[in-house]
């Protein structure tokens, strides 16, 4: 078990298997050895830990794309074992069906909240829970991506395209909607 | 409060670049932030499978030039017949940092096909897979001596293209080379591997073929041919690469035409007499009979595991075998796939 203390001073005991997807505390961990010390995550409020490192039935985030990477530029990091999500990848990909409560529940939590996590997952270095598809509503678009829309009323988003622009734009990418 | 005013472009770069392409392109919808940061991880990887969004993607990036440094792959699998070829060219043109080019079924006119040929240069390609008529034979060494970056050549071609006498390619990176055996005195690679099309090759010079591969290749790197007649390919393997631990011998497209009882028996029996020149072969699998029972496919394997004794695995038709403690037992495929190392290597 590891001992962490969040901003406001909340301890908890955490399995090491759990923490230890949180690159920083990994590299913490090894840095510092077996130790009963608690680590300090300064910037991590004890909601938002809860919410990190609850285990999860969800389906993985991460959609493996990308049958050619090319070496030379931007890499799209590998998938690592996010806190959440234990599952392989074959099961990734059926995920469009599936789409689990705790994506829904994940979804729903208030924009300061969503904000938070993904900030603490940055913090942390859980790249994975960073990418989680939380533009996704699987029960409603099974077929295909969440309408612009819907994102747009889901986050509050302002739609700063003329009609004209959107329609040149949904022609231009349509090949990449085409599934 | 507007998702977009506290995420930064960072973050939200990092969640888009995992998010698949549907979702991307949906995002590019949104609004003009997400717009800017969708575009270059949408364009990286461009696969138009249907001809109606062919005209549409290639005005965008024609009407905005900077878009078509993002793109780093680029592969139409729609029949060319009906397209714009002009449109794709303009494109291709903008297209300098293109690694990997699929254009397989692209050619059909001279005149498209030499503006590809003589016009596009894409500084960092790594590979290409393109068909190309006989016409236009120099005019692709040309295009290939021009991208000496190139790892993985694949090209589909009339054999007869390669009658002209010119000057080598030099390809000094290249690792893969699938298409005409009769294009091979043709390239200069160092490490090279092959498969090879013989096909409706009437009279190829195998030996000089066999000798130009053995000092381009390496006996770990698999041998694989696609021929309606294996004979004298077999003598020359066994003659000029005798070394070579991995056999693969399939019919080429053209094999129904010729198949028939007899040929096949011979075609084994001639291979079983050319085994023993083998000195290291661990990997054999033949491939050309889909219609012939486990019983017959073991007679046959077991003629040729008798004639070779390094043989450590033996593929016939959909039916594997391998040695376990100096018995033969049938196997998955899969497993001699494991042991041979994968089937095929046209998938980039």
């Amino acid at each position: 078990m590891v001992l962490l203390v969040t901003s406001d001073n909340e301890q908890f005991q955490t399995e090491k298997d759990i923490v230890e997807r949180s690159v920083l505390i990994k590299n913490m961990l090894e840095d510092v050895g077996e130790s009963d010390q608690p680590i300090p995550l300064p910037n991590v409020s004890s909601s938002v830990l809860k919410k990190v490192t609850q285990p999860s039935t969800g389906p993985t985030e991460i959609d493996v794309r990308g049958r050619y990477l090319s070496t030379a530029s931007t890499t799209v990091e590998s998938p690592s074992r996010p806190p959440i999500l234990e599952q392989s990848q074959d099961e990734t990909r059926k995920r469009t069906t599936d789409i689990s409560e705790w994506d829904q529940k994940f979804i729903t939590v208030d924009q300061e909240m969503l904000f938070e996590i993904i900030l603490a997952a940055n913090y942390l270095d859980i790249k994975s829970l960073l990418c989680r598809r939380w533009l996704q509503d699987g029960s409603q678009h099974d077929q295909g991506a969440r309408p612009p829309e819907e994102i747009r009323k889901l986050f509050n988003i302002v739609n700063d395209f003329t009609p004209e622009e959107e329609a040149q734009i949904k022609k231009e990418n349509e090949w990449a909607e085409d599934r | 409060m507007d998702i977009s005013h506290w995420l930064p472009n960072e973050l939200l770069l990092h969640i888009i670049q995992h998010t698949p392409k549907a979702d991307q392109a949906a995002l590019s919808r949104v609004a003009k932030r997400f717009h800017e940061l969708c575009l270059p991880a949408l364009n990286r990887e461009v696969e138009l499978k249907d001809s109606r969004f062919i005209a549409s993607f290639c005005s965008g990036i024609i009407d905005n030039p900077s878009r078509a440094d993002a793109v780093r792959s680029f592969n139409i699998t729609v029949d060319f017949s009906e397209i714009r070829r002009d449109l794709i060219l303009e494109t291709l043109k903008l297209m300098s940092r293109l690694e990997y080019l699929s254009l397989s079924r692209f050619m059909s006119d001279d005149h498209h096909n030499r503006i590809l040929l003589e016009e596009c240069n894409f500084p960092q390609l790594i590979s290409c897979n393109l068909s190309f008529p006989t016409s236009l034979s120099d005019l692709t060494a040309l295009f290939l001596t021009r991208h000496p970056t190139l790892k993985r050549v694949h090209l589909r071609s009339d054999p007869r293209m390669v009658a002209s006498q010119s000057p080598r390619i030099s390809l000094p990176n290249l690792e893969f080379y699938a298409g005409q055996a009769l294009f091979i005195p043709r390239i200069d690679a160092v490490r090279l591997k092959v498969e090879l099309d013989w096909s409706h090759t009437d009279d190829p010079d195998v030996n000089k073929i066999m000798t130009r591969i053995s000092s381009m290749t390496n006996p770990k790197l698999p041998f694989v041919s696609s021929s309606d007649n294996h004979h004298q390919i077999v003598i020359s393997v066994s003659t000029h690469m005798p070394h070579t631990r991995t056999l693969r011998l399939r019919r080429s497209r053209m094999y129904f035409f010729f198949s028939s009882v007899n040929h096949d028996e011979d075609m084994i029996y001639h291979i079983t007499e050319c085994l023993p020149g083998f000195t290291n072969l661990v990997y054999l699998a033949i491939d050309w009979v889909p219609h012939q029972s486990k019983a017959e496919n073991w007679s046959a394997v077991e003629r040729l595991v008798e004639a070779c004794p390094t043989l450590e695995a033996c593929y016939s038709n959909r039916y594997a075998w391998r040695k376990v403690n100096g018995r033969w037992e049938e196997c998955e495929l899969e497993e001699f796939e494991v042991l041979a190392g994968p089937p095929n290597s046209t998938d980039y």
